[in-house]
């Protein structure tokens, strides 16, 4: 990882996400949307950002800008002569209520010009997988970069809730935050972005982390199903990203996107009793999702910003990181990230 | 602005710094001229000109940017002066007069430091060097603050501080509206733009008509446009202030409550820094915000004054915390204690050059502000102290008599501080300065405080001097002291009693413990506690401290949750009894705390252990500062992170000092320090020789109470010679307080009165114990309740003897079993062996345990646990302890002398 970019309703760079997340900084705010019971509804989404803008529109206002951070120390290195930079960008289930059909045939094109990097089109990809969509973006770019055909590529996320159709659907589901359903999780709005580059290849740029693995597997009892979840999926994609570091070290440190749904927290659980042997005693479960407000597909990209900042500023829980991930429909996904000494 | 100071005196920066206070001036009357004026104009000239004085200050006079500073800022004043005449008539206006005046005097001494400066730089035109006015320190890559503040430096434009310049009086005409003319883009406009103000045609077309700024065309527009909400610098400050915010509620958040130790504000302290890396995360664009987050508030707010100095001063850069410093100036007195928190615990070295600036304001309350905060952060400069030394009021003076406690020469301190002692008049002065001298050492002091306390008609001086003298005294003051405690008995000096740790004060003691006041019969209690180490608590309920709603209290009151605390048993009975069972033990000649000779370490243990409250920490903290001579950088009102490395570096460094336990302080014998005049940090002294014993004979009202020979009088001050468990004594038994806990019945603290179960139950984190040698049924093993790192049981690998071969002791047979371990549980051998181990060498202690295997704290405690309960329940396995004990004991303290340790 050497470069890193990230945004959220409580901070605009990388640093600021990881260290509002870090301090406890979350302060969602009401909207203009009213709930089943005639409440305003609460979201954290950017203040920047104006409640008319929705859909393809505030994609791009939240991606582009992230997608700068991550790749500009690259992209400056080489001056005006950068090459085209190959991009993964985690989207929503295309099944997600009210989903602008826009965002499939133009956001790379919007991204590319309000960024102003250039990008390689005819090897980039959108992902349409919610949050575990998100480390499928991830297997992508590093398939991507192992051909050799880019010296870098870009992955990364971008999600907001805040769309009439989806918070209603939310709600109806009775799957927000409220008085009535303390186990909901407050919408929120994000986008993170990596600049991957295989070692060595990247001289001269800062090395923030190093991706030792990623697993992506499917649910067979998702959200909706008709049986309880056994997290099946979640523990298989666990067990395939912790074989990195088996017999090696143990690991200490999970960064996950529970966000307070009771089913995610029972997934987790079961995927974590299943795995107790990759993990050491003092294993410390962080859930920053719940100091951002759920960021769908941007958590995975986020979550390994965050972690590359905590690395780089030296508060970091451990080494290696375990980033887990897990969609409403049955995409899971997990990551072992590592550190990665400073070139 | 690097915020490192340059200290080097001369023409510019002592022009800067005079420049600097009267721009302040003007600044700060501004809002008393009732004319309609370009107030922000002249404000923000104004504040350039601070700017450009920081440079001067932060730079050597051989740098360019010294004499550019000087040169600039002598224009800017000039500008801002000229804004000023233009708005009125200043003869009829004192107000604006004296700014007027004020700044003609700014604009004189800048321009005659500039042409010293440029005659200096002349002269030594081969070592000039550059600079740049407005310069910032480099930036750094962001590292987060764990347990401590980090010292953040990032890029950032230069921070003007927040000065309101509102009139406050009604006005005399209406402002005229600001007029905007376009900037010049190119050196022709510039030209232009030059000949048309010069010409005055600038001047007349203005009065006819506003100009209109050029039109732009628009900007091409980008795919999927949108009209931002608010710009994303208010993003950030509003992500900013809910930081500041948080920082501000951390000030009383990381002070521990009643039922917390001082290591429980560390989770705390940390929830802050995280809050303070996440306010530095956010860059320049928010520290404007800083100073406005403090005027927001419409009452004196001191955690938002805590607030500011400690963002501000976690920004590197002297303009940060010169704009700290300016809103500190604006603000009222009620918010210093605030100010004082936030600078002090601040990272930033720039607060002690602002500090020691500080020190030269002609408000006392400023001066004493930045004293306390210089004296805190141990940085009080000679140069600062020397300034100060003809300042007469009393809230500096006594600031300035503590600080020369350590600052300064130490012969030249002397002389101050005696000078001080005669012509105090006020009895904060007279009392700081004697307790100054003591602490460099100087033997006179001793006689000053005594006859003090010899003359009771001094009053409220010989009642403050009074517990000076428990920390200091000798064994002869014994006398002195009682006859002060029977004329007039105070909690705090019933307590200062027990840090003298003189036996013969037990009878008195003990009197007390009938005393009508709650306070003082709690004192006498903490006193027998902190001398005998008796295993004499008991736990009780205690009701909750609350304040009941008036709806409550008329309704007759609700009941008061209870909590559950461990507390020194209060019944003279019992504390009668146990000291007649155990006197014996006791010698008057040595001074004496938790039932052994005292060593200095058992403050060190007292300051770390948990359960010792706050106050006490800093009266601890105190003693070990008297006791030792020693300065250090330690405080307990420090970052717990801190203090927790301070302490681990005070450890070896007590423990080195090599003083007979139980040696009464001795004056004479204390190193001194012509070396290292700084305060609080960390010198290397001369080891501390053996001091005088005292002669004080016991008492004979104690005597009179304990029976004839009761105190023995042959005891020499040989390490644990004197403290030698003798066998129980069969009444004693039946005295044991039944309420005591399990644990601390056996474990009375030897140097420490308080325990973790002082805590309420849920606070009761197992306590490392510490042994030391006593007798009776509390003759077992005695086990303190102390510091964490310092003593604990668990299963026991055999003692290692100190040496091959030695004598075997008397009583067992053979050496200490460390070559006789076996696997399993830990032999009544074995546990005596290292009991005795421990309570000759408790500076090894840990060593130790370490070589009887005992791993860690849980192990340790769960041994002492059960060979204290089995001790309890077993008198022959009692018997056995104390006869292997004595053995073992007497070993140890051959091995010792054998060392010529003693």
């Amino acid at each position: 990882v050497v470069g890193v970019g990230a945004r959220t309703a409580s901070g605009l760079t990388a640093r600021q996400v990881t260290m509002s997340a870090r301090a406890h900084k979350f302060e969602p705010r009401v909207s203009h949307l009213i709930d089943h019971a005639g409440e305003e509804i609460a979201t954290a989404r950017l203040a920047s950002i104006g409640d008319d803008v929705m859909g393809i529109e505030r994609f791009v206002a939240l991606g582009a800008p992230a997608l700068v951070q991550a790749v500009y120390p690259w992209a400056s290195f080489h001056g005006g002569t950068a090459p085209r930079v190959p991009v993964f960008v985690a989207l929503p289930s295309e099944m997600r209520p009210g989903l602008d059909p826009r965002l499939k045939p133009h956001l790379l094109e919007a991204l590319s010009a309000r960024a102003g990097v250039p990008l390689d089109l005819s090897r980039s990809a959108l992902v349409f997988g919610c949050r575990g969509g998100g480390v499928v973006a991830f297997e992508r770019a590093v398939a991507e970069l192992r051909q050799g055909n880019s010296e870098v590529v870009l992955v990364g996320g971008i999600d907001t809730y805040f769309d009439p159709a989806v918070l209603e659907h939310l709600d109806r589901e009775r799957r927000l935050h409220g008085p009535e359903t303390e186990n909901g999780f407050v919408p929120g709005e994000g986008a993170g972005f990596v600049l991957l580059a295989l070692r060595g290849r990247a001289p001269g740029l800062h090395r923030y982390a190093a991706i030792l693995s990623t697993a992506t597997t499917a649910e067979p009892r998702p959200w909706g199903a008709a049986e309880p979840s056994l997290g099946l999926g979640v523990t298989l994609a666990v067990r395939r990203a912790a074989k990195a570091v088996a017999g090696t070290r143990r690991i200490r440190w999970v960064l996950t996107d529970v966000a307070n749904e009771r089913h995610r927290v029972d997934e987790w659980a079961y995927a974590t009793a299943r795995n107790h042997t990759a993990f050491g005693e003092d294993l410390l479960h962080e859930q920053p999702l719940l100091k951002t407000g759920d960021i769908g597909a941007a958590s995975a990209a986020v979550l390994v910003v965050m972690a590359a900042i905590r690395w780089q500023s030296e508060c970091a829980a451990g080494d290696p990181v375990l980033v887990v991930t897990h969609s409403d429909g049955p995409e899971r996904g997990a990551m072992l990230v590592s550190r990665e000494a400073a070139s | 602005m690097t915020g490192r100071g340059v200290d080097e005196p001369g023409p510019g920066r002592e022009a800067a710094l005079r420049a600097r206070g009267h721009v302040e001036g003007v600044l700060f009357a501004l809002p008393e001229i009732p004319l309609a004026l370009d107030r922000v104009g002249v404000r923000d000239r104004l504040l350039r000109v601070i700017q450009y004085l920081y440079a001067v200050l932060d730079s050597a006079v051989t740098a360019t940017v010294h004499l550019d500073g000087l040169s600039q800022g002598a224009v800017m004043v000039a500008e801002a002066r000229e804004l000023l005449a233009a708005t009125g008539d200043a003869t009829t206006l004192p107000p604006l007069d004296a700014a007027i005046g004020r700044l003609r005097s700014v604009e004189d001494i800048l321009r005659r430091g500039a042409e010293a400066v440029s005659e200096i730089q002349f002269a030594r035109r081969d070592e000039l060097s550059v600079g740049k006015l407005g310069a910032l320190p480099s930036a750094r890559p962001f590292r987060a603050s764990m347990g401590v503040p980090r010292l953040h430096s990032f890029a950032r434009q230069p921070l003007l501080p927040h000065v309101v310049v509102e009139p406050k009086v009604p006005l005399l005409e209406a402002a005229p509206p600001a007029t905007v003319i376009s900037r010049p883009k190119s050196f022709g406009d510039l030209a232009a733009l030059v000949a048309d103000a010069t010409s005055g045609a600038l001047e007349a077309r203005l009065r006819e008509a506003p100009v209109e700024p050029p039109v732009r065309p628009p900007p091409e527009p980008l795919p999927f446009p949108y009209v931002c909400a608010v710009g994303e610098a208010e993003v950030l400050r509003r992500v900013g202030h809910d930081c500041l915010e948080d920082i501000a509620n951390s000030r009383n958040l990381r002070k521990p409550n009643a039922t917390e130790s001082w290591v429980d504000q560390g989770p705390f302290e940390q929830r802050l820094l995280d809050n303070l890396d996440a306010f530095a995360a956010l860059g320049g664009s928010v520290l404007p915000l800083v100073s406005l987050f403090h005027a927001e508030a419409e009452a004196p707010d001191p955690e938002r004054a805590f607030a500011v100095a400690l963002a501000l001063g976690c920004i590197e850069g002297s303009d940060t915390v010169g704009a700290a410093v300016m809103t500190l100036k604006q603000s009222p007195p009620e918010e210093l204690p605030g100010w004082l928190d936030g600078f002090k615990l601040a990272s930033s070295p720039a607060v002690d050059a602002a500090m020691a600036e500080l020190c030269a304001s002609p408000r006392p309350e400023l001066v004493a502000l930045a004293l306390d905060v210089l004296h805190e952060r141990g940085t009080t400069p000679d140069a600062a102290v020397v300034a100060l030394l003809n300042r007469i009021e009393p809230e500096i003076a006594r600031r300035m008599a503590r600080a020369l406690g350590t600052a300064l020469p130490r012969n030249q301190a002397i002389e101050h501080l005696e000078k001080l002692c005669t012509q105090a008049s006020d009895d904060d002065t007279f009392l700081a300065a004697l307790e100054s001298l003591l602490l460099r050492g100087h033997s006179p002091a001793f006689d000053i405080l005594r006859r003090l306390v010899d003359a009771p008609h001094e009053g409220a001086r010989n009642r403050r001097a009074l517990p000076l003298l428990c920390f200091v005294g000798r064994a002869n003051d014994h006398d002195r002291l009682l006859r002060a405690v029977a004329a007039a008995p105070t909690a705090r000096l019933l307590r200062a009693i027990g840090r003298f740790g003189h036996v013969g004060s037990l009878a008195m003691l003990l009197d007390h413990l009938k005393h009508e006041d709650a306070d003082v019969v709690a004192a006498a209690a903490e006193a027998l506690m902190r001398i005998t180490g008796a295993p004499l608590r008991e736990t009780v309920e205690e009701r909750w401290e609350v304040q009941l709603p008036p709806e409550a209290v008329d309704a007759a009151g609700i009941p008061i949750p209870t909590r559950k605390v461990e507390r020194i048993v209060t019944d003279p009975e019992r504390w009668s009894a146990w000291v007649e069972d155990n006197a014996r033990r006791f010698d008057t000649k040595v001074k004496t705390r938790g039932g052994v000779p005292f060593s200095p370490l058992q403050i060190v243990d007292e300051i770390e252990a948990t359960s010792t409250p706050p106050e006490r920490r800093e009266d601890a903290a105190w003693e070990l500062a008297l006791v030792t001579g020693m300065t250090f950088p330690f405080s307990p009102h420090d970052w717990v992170a801190r203090q927790k490395e301070h302490l681990g570096a005070l450890r070896p460094r007590v423990a080195a000092v090599r003083s007979p336990r139980g040696a009464w302080p001795a004056p004479s014998r204390r190193p001194r320090e012509d070396t290292e005049p700084t305060s609080r940090r960390p010198v290397s002294r001369t080891p501390v020789g053996p001091a005088q014993q005292g002669t004080t004979p016991p008492s004979p009202k104690l005597d009179a109470q304990l029976g004839s020979g009761a105190v023995p009088t042959e005891a020499a001050p040989v390490r644990g010679a004197t403290t030698l468990p003798t066998p129980l004594a069969s009444t004693s038994a039946a005295r044991a307080p039944a309420t005591t806990e399990p644990l601390s019945a056996f474990a009375p603290g030897p140097a420490l009165p308080f325990v973790a179960g002082a805590m309420p139950a849920i606070e009761a984190t197992p306590q490392p114990t510490v042994v030391a040698p006593a007798g009776g049924t509390d003759t077992m093993p005695i086990f303190g309740p102390p510091p964490p790192a310092r003593a604990a049981l668990g299963p026991l690998a055999p003692v290692a003897p100190l040496g091959e071969g030695a004598p075997a002791p008397a009583d067992t047979a053979g050496p200490p079993p460390s070559r006789r371990r076996r696997k399993g549980n830990f032999t009544l051998d074995q546990y005596a062996a290292l009991c005795a181990e421990i309570a000759v060498f408790p500076e090894n202690v840990e060593e130790a345990f370490t070589r009887y295997g005992l791993a860690n704290e849980r192990k340790r405690l769960a041994t002492d646990t059960r060979w204290k309960n089995r001790l309890r329940q077993n008198s022959a396995d009692r018997a056995a302890w104390e006869r292997l004990y004595l053995g073992y004991h007497a070993f140890f303290l051959d091995q010792a002398r054998g060392r010529g340790r003693h």
